[in-house]
């Protein structure tokens, strides 16, 4: 019979960002965050706004908004707030829930700690962020 | 030409390698060529393919695109990275604003070091996500 965990830990293994990671690792993701409901129109960032959380949607969808307009749209396996974490600590945009969703939490110093500990997610921010910017 | 020493003690006070362990600072110093170059220089140009990274250790330059002025950089400042990891041309001009020291490394030793010395890649991440947040013009 399948645990809560071992369901948590499925759900994370098909994450891109944490994919092929031991299931030692992904043990450590999954006890640095919580899954949560997220309904439609739930604003995860706000823009503007100092941030302390990174987003993984699980289910559902959500929209990226900047400056008023739609930026990018948000499918299930996407990691979103990262950059804020990473970086001075504000939100560039808002992402909204534009259906009901299920979202793994993270808090921002778990994050960092993790993706110090971590290489290969380093490296896979890394090469997320360089792209998001040279686009 | 620094020696290997004055050499590692320079890489320790770059913000990017100021937590590097000794060990890794010689592995860091073994790939890396230093340069002084007059101010005017051109250290990338948008748009061209990407085959370096660059750290200014003295010095300052400017960063511009399309002839507009982005940013200026400092000592301790790195160039270069954005387009290596994401695999695209060149994304900026680089000039030195005055005569610079740089420390160079090719983009086969970049990747190298970023495999090799895994907490520079947390370090240049940081560095790129605060880059998202910074006004337009300094």
């Amino acid at each position: 019979m399948k645990t809560t965990t071992d369901s948590k830990l499925d759900e994370l293994a098909r994450v891109p960002l944490f994919a092929g990671l031991p299931k030692v690792d992904l043990e450590r993701i999954a006890a640095a965050g919580d899954i949560v409901d997220a309904p439609c129109g739930s604003d995860l960032t706000r823009e503007g706004r100092l941030g302390h959380e990174v987003f993984v949607l699980l289910d559902g969808g959500a929209a990226v908004h900047a400056g008023g307009e739609v930026l990018n749209v948000v499918e299930p396996g996407s990691v979103v707030g990262e950059l804020a974490v990473l970086g001075r600590g504000r939100r560039t945009a808002t992402v909204t829930t534009t259906a009901p969703s299920r979202v793994f939490v993270f808090a921002g110093h778990e994050f960092r700690r993790i993706a110090h500990d971590m290489p290969v997610l380093a490296s896979r921010l890394l090469r997320k962020v360089a792209e998001h910017l040279a686009a | 030409m620094l020696r290997r020493s004055a050499r590692i003690e320079l890489l320790r006070r770059v913000p990017l390698f100021e937590h590097c362990s000794q060990t890794e600072l010689r592995r860091i110093a073994q790939r890396v060529d230093e340069l002084a170059l007059p101010a005017g220089r051109r250290l990338t140009r948008e748009g061209d393919p990407a085959r370096e990274f660059l750290v200014l250790v003295g010095g300052s330059a400017e960063v511009s695109q399309r002839g507009k002025r982005l940013r200026v950089l400092g000592g301790g400042d790195f160039l270069g990275e954005l387009a290596l990891v994401a695999g695209t041309p060149r994304t900026a001009t680089v000039t030195a604003l005055t005569p610079v020291e740089v420390l160079r490394l090719t983009a086969r030793d970049f990747r190298a070091l970023m495999r090799d010395v895994p907490s520079l890649q947390l370090k240049v991440l940081q560095a790129l996500a605060s880059r998202l947040d910074e006004p337009e013009f300094v």
